[in-house]
């Protein structure tokens, strides 16, 4: 039996990525996997022939494909980074906003001397 | 009966300019204290509702609901004589004096949240269209599974809280999925609840401004992205 290790090499470095968007992430490490990446790119690029032999080590017919897999993996990741930044962006505004409206009140109901006791 | 001064009710508001003065005037004759957050409306609702003796609080843009009740309640429990935090649809679709029978049945039960649902035996659901009927039984089944209560009304704004309760709610999701995270709060903090049935009244208004299907994906999508924070 032929072992497809292409597939899981690639499923497990998706598992890992999605574990890791869950549970590990830190902003140093969102930092150093994008320096990885650039690193790994700048590779690629001064060592031409390098990706084809990585990409048949894992059962991977072309280096460009390889190097397609590694920047679809690399768009996730930076898809969700963002994504999460936005949305901490959004919880930045909303307290804003909420410390505004509760300081600057449109208008304060007026004391009523019968409802005190 | 608890006396109205210990009463808060917190109605979110974004352009309801057209009917936030009748809610009001129904709410008038309880002597309840009223806060209107204005989720930045583009119309009249902040003026409209500043006629009545009631607090207006005005968001500078537009949040969402969720994060309008949250402004609410916060500014509401900043008064320690606040025993009961009551959140209200601006639209028109509810009771005023359903609160008091919440606040009844709280006190009887000692419950600490109340939860108003339609679909109780001795609810209405007045002029409701069939198709908003399915839809909400499907809400009403999803919700039920994820947050584990047994509820008949999910997706009902007309709660009731007890200091206690509300003190323990942060609504962080800004949108219509804080009514599936209230519930969940309430599920998690092991909070003790009841389900007391009201009244909808479903207008020609309300209706227009009522939840379409689409919306649900929205909820659904909301409450997923918030495993990725």
């Amino acid at each position: 039996m032929i072992i497809p290790w292409s597939q899981i090499v690639l499923i497990a470095v998706l598992l890992f990525f999605i574990y890791y968007l869950l549970r590990l992430r830190s902003i140093l490490m969102d930092r150093l996997l994008y320096l990885g990446f650039a690193i790994l790119g700048i590779f690629f690029v001064l060592v031409p022939g390098v990706s084809t032999k990585i990409a048949n080590l894992i059962g991977i017919g072309r280096g460009a494909d390889l190097i397609f897999y590694l920047f679809i993996i690399a768009s996730l990741f930076y898809t969700v980074t963002t994504r999460t930044a936005h949305q901490r962006q959004q919880q930045q505004i909303t307290a804003i906003v909420r410390q505004l409206a509760m300081t600057q009140p449109v208008k304060i109901e007026p004391l009523c001397d019968d409802n005190e006791k | 009966m608890e006396p109205s001064e210990k009463i808060w009710v917190v109605i979110a508001a974004y352009n309801e300019a057209p009917v936030i003065a009748q809610v009001l005037q129904g709410l008038a004759p309880y002597g309840y204290h009223i806060v209107v957050v204005d989720d930045g409306s583009s119309d009249q609702t902040s003026i409209a509702a500043s006629e009545y003796p009631v607090t207006v609080l005005r968001h500078a843009v537009n949040l969402g609901q969720g994060a309008a009740l949250q402004t609410g309640m916060a500014y509401a429990l900043q008064f320690p004589q606040a025993e009961y935090i009551v959140t209200f649809d601006a639209d028109g679709q509810h009771h005023p004096d359903d609160i008091a029978r919440m606040i009844a049945v709280l006190q009887s039960s000692n419950a600490q949240v109340a939860l108003g649902s339609r679909f109780l035996s001795g609810g209405k659901a007045e002029n409701i269209h069939s198709s908003k009927r399915w839809i909400l039984s499907l809400a009403t089944w999803f919700t039920r599974r994820s947050t584990g209560l047994k509820l008949t009304d999910t997706h009902n704004g007309l709660r009731v809280f007890t200091r206690t309760a509300a003190e323990q709610i942060q609504i962080t999701q800004n949108g219509m999925a804080h009514a599936s995270e209230i519930l969940s709060i309430i599920a998690k903090k092991q909070m003790t609840y009841c389900e007391v049935p009201v009244t909808i009244v479903y207008t020609d208004y309300s209706r227009m401004k009522g939840q379409s299907i689409l919306n649900g994906v929205n909820i659904l999508w909301e409450l997923l992205m918030e495993k990725f924070k």
